[in-house]
């Protein structure tokens, strides 16, 4: 082993490191991704062996670095030069820490320098080391979505309008699979409890639509270079334990299930009773724009914890063909509507109606409640209205075609509206 | 039986599978670092890593690869590059400086797939050792041992 000038130190001044992953491996590891307890990034350097210790370099990383470095735009020299300082270390076999010694890595041993390019190889089994750091970071499942190739989209960057178009769309998706998720667990538990003769053996915690939400609720992490991504966290708080998947990863598997199941027509018609005609909607117009702009879309998700990984890839080439599968697709759906908003024209005689709020419109058939409550309406106030929408495509048509029946008409004072949500679609 | 079932045993007792379910035989050339007869590191040929003090380690994780199996290359020119394209200046201090081409049969043990890089796992049976499989040596330039 070569000498080191460097301070000699009695223990390491890093507390409770744990290894996120080992980025270059062979007969043991050779470069290895640490977190410490307080979320800071260190990377472990092997520089040397004799005949007792393996001499590691340890030094601190900036995540957005170690991202460059993983996406070969700067070398590990740069990583040294960016540490300046970091510790020398000897491992024994019974990974006891010996001769530690703080030094500035540029004066150390010019082979335990790393070269001009020491750049990192490509490898695809490193692509999720980010998204592993916020899972051990936040202790959930972690989300990216991914996009690269096309037109507008570089390295850590993506055009402004293409941007908030595809995360509108994706945002709009997810909401809507959200919805049916609910939807479906709900019609899960239900079938479960029905097994049960007598319902007091049914133990199980009735599904609750608010925690639900919170599992395909999420909030942005961290914008990602590479080529632009964008991490986000689950808003559940749900306790997370080893190897048991929470609900925000059954979500996750029920969304890029879909995804993936969507490029077969015959998988595709399984969901066409749980996903409602919006949500298909909007993914159709997501993948139109997907195809139009010839980018790829990955979304990831990743919960270290309970060891649940999902990824699937959308290209122009994947997007016209589900395309064409969803053109094919007959719909058959129901949904639940609540609208705020002004009656715009309304047929006493005839039972018809229609309707204006912020951000949707509606018209059709007044129908029980609704018929009575008429008779008092004026088009200058303001009303809470529930809907009956049923949603109708046929396989021949490309269009899809809603018959919308008001139930139950209220009025809203203009305070009530400054306090009140507008409601969301509900969940039959 | 495999050379090292007795680590493979314990491994399965820690419900590792080991070796991966994917291994299968083959007949090839397969290349892989050694160091020097002459060097005083020369008892750790063709041994698992796992079992050689001191081990490259950053902790206590049991593997089925570094205690049961030995790396190797499909052809010479990816176990060179391998060399050539590593980071760790010293790497040949900890895996060798010479490269071998060595015979492999279907009866001398059990293969995993091999990465992009060409790198693949070889399971020893009983009986098997490399020294007496080899067919050519190659000396590498960047050694620093």
């Amino acid at each position: 082993m070569q000498p080191i000038i460097g301070l000699k130190i009695q223990e390491l001044p890093i507390k409770g490191l744990k290894k996120v992953e080992d980025l270059l491996y062979f007969d043991g590891p050779l470069l290895s991704f640490y977190m410490s307890e307080s979320d800071d990034c260190f990377l472990f350097y092997w520089v040397d062996v004799d005949n007792e210790y393996n001499r590691w370099v340890v030094f601190p990383v900036r995540l957005i670095e170690l991202n460059d470095f993983l996406n070969k735009k700067i070398s590990l020299l740069k990583l040294y030069e960016s540490a300046l300082n970091g510790y020398i270390i000897d491992i024994d076999n019974s990974l006891n820490y010996n001769n530690i010694q703080l030094a500035q890595l540029l004066e150390l041993p010019s082979d335990y320098i790393p070269s001009k390019d020491s750049f990192f190889l490509n490898d695809n089994s490193k692509s999720d080391v980010i998204l592993k750091y916020f899972s051990l970071k936040y202790g959930k499942g972690i989300m990216q979505t991914h996009f690269s190739d096309g037109d507008g989209i570089g390295y850590g960057s993506i055009n402004l309008t293409l941007f908030s178009e595809l995360m509108n769309h994706f945002s709009e998706l997810n909401e809507g699979m959200g919805n049916s998720f609910y939807k479906y667990e709900k019609k899960r538990q239900t079938l479960r409890k029905r097994k049960y003769a007598d319902k007091k053996d049914f133990t199980e915690k009735p599904i609750n639509r608010i925690e639900y939400k919170s599992s395909y609720s999420f909030d942005i992490v961290t914008p990602l270079a590479a080529s632009f991504s964008l991490l986000f966290k689950p808003t559940d708080t749900e306790l997370n334990f080893e190897d048991s998947p929470t609900r925000a990863d059954k979500y996750m598997e029920f969304f890029t299930s879909f995804i993936s199941d969507s490029e077969s027509i015959e998988k595709l018609k399984d969901y066409s009773k749980d996903i409602d005609a919006s949500t298909i909607n909007q993914y159709e117009s997501m993948l139109d724009l997907i195809n139009k702009s010839h980018c790829k879309l990955q979304i990831t998700y990743l919960n270290t914890k309970s060891s649940t990984h999902f990824s699937r890839e959308i290209d122009s080439r994947k997007a016209k063909k589900i395309i064409q599968n969803l053109e094919f697709l007959d719909f058959d759906n129901d949904e639940s509507i609540s609208l705020i908003g002004k009656f715009t024209s309304l047929n006493l005689k005839l039972k018809t109606y229609s309707f204006e709020s912020a951000d949707d419109k509606s018209s059709g058939d007044l129908v029980g409640d609704a018929i009575i409550k008429s008779n008092e309406i004026a088009f200058n106030k303001t009303y809470l209205i529930n809907i009956e929408r049923k949603t109708v495509k046929k396989a021949s048509g490309k269009k899809m075609k809603h018959t919308d029946f008001v139930t139950t008409i209220e009025e809203v004072l203009e305070k009530q509206i400054e306090i009140q949500d507008i409601p969301t679609t509900e969940i039959q | 039986m495999f050379k090292y079932h007795q680590h493979i045993t314990s491994l399965k007792e820690c419900e590792i599978q080991c070796p991966p379910s994917e291994v299968f035989p083959s007949n090839m050339d397969a290349f892989r670092f050694y160091h020097n007869v002459s060097c005083e590191n020369n008892w750790k040929n063709h041994k698992p890593v796992g079992i050689i003090n001191p081990t490259r380690k950053l902790d206590n994780t049991e593997k089925c690869d570094s205690l049961a199996a030995l790396s190797c290359f499909e052809s010479k020119d990816q176990a060179e590059a391998f060399i050539r394209n590593s980071l760790n200046k010293n790497i040949t201090k900890s895996i060798g400086c010479n490269l071998g081409k060595f015979k492999i049969t279907e009866s001398d043990g059990l293969r995993t797939n091999s990465d992009e890089k060409g790198h693949f796992d070889f399971f020893e049976f009983e009986g098997f050792d490399f020294k007496s499989h080899q067919i050519e040596e190659y000396l590498i330039k960047q050694c620093n041992q």
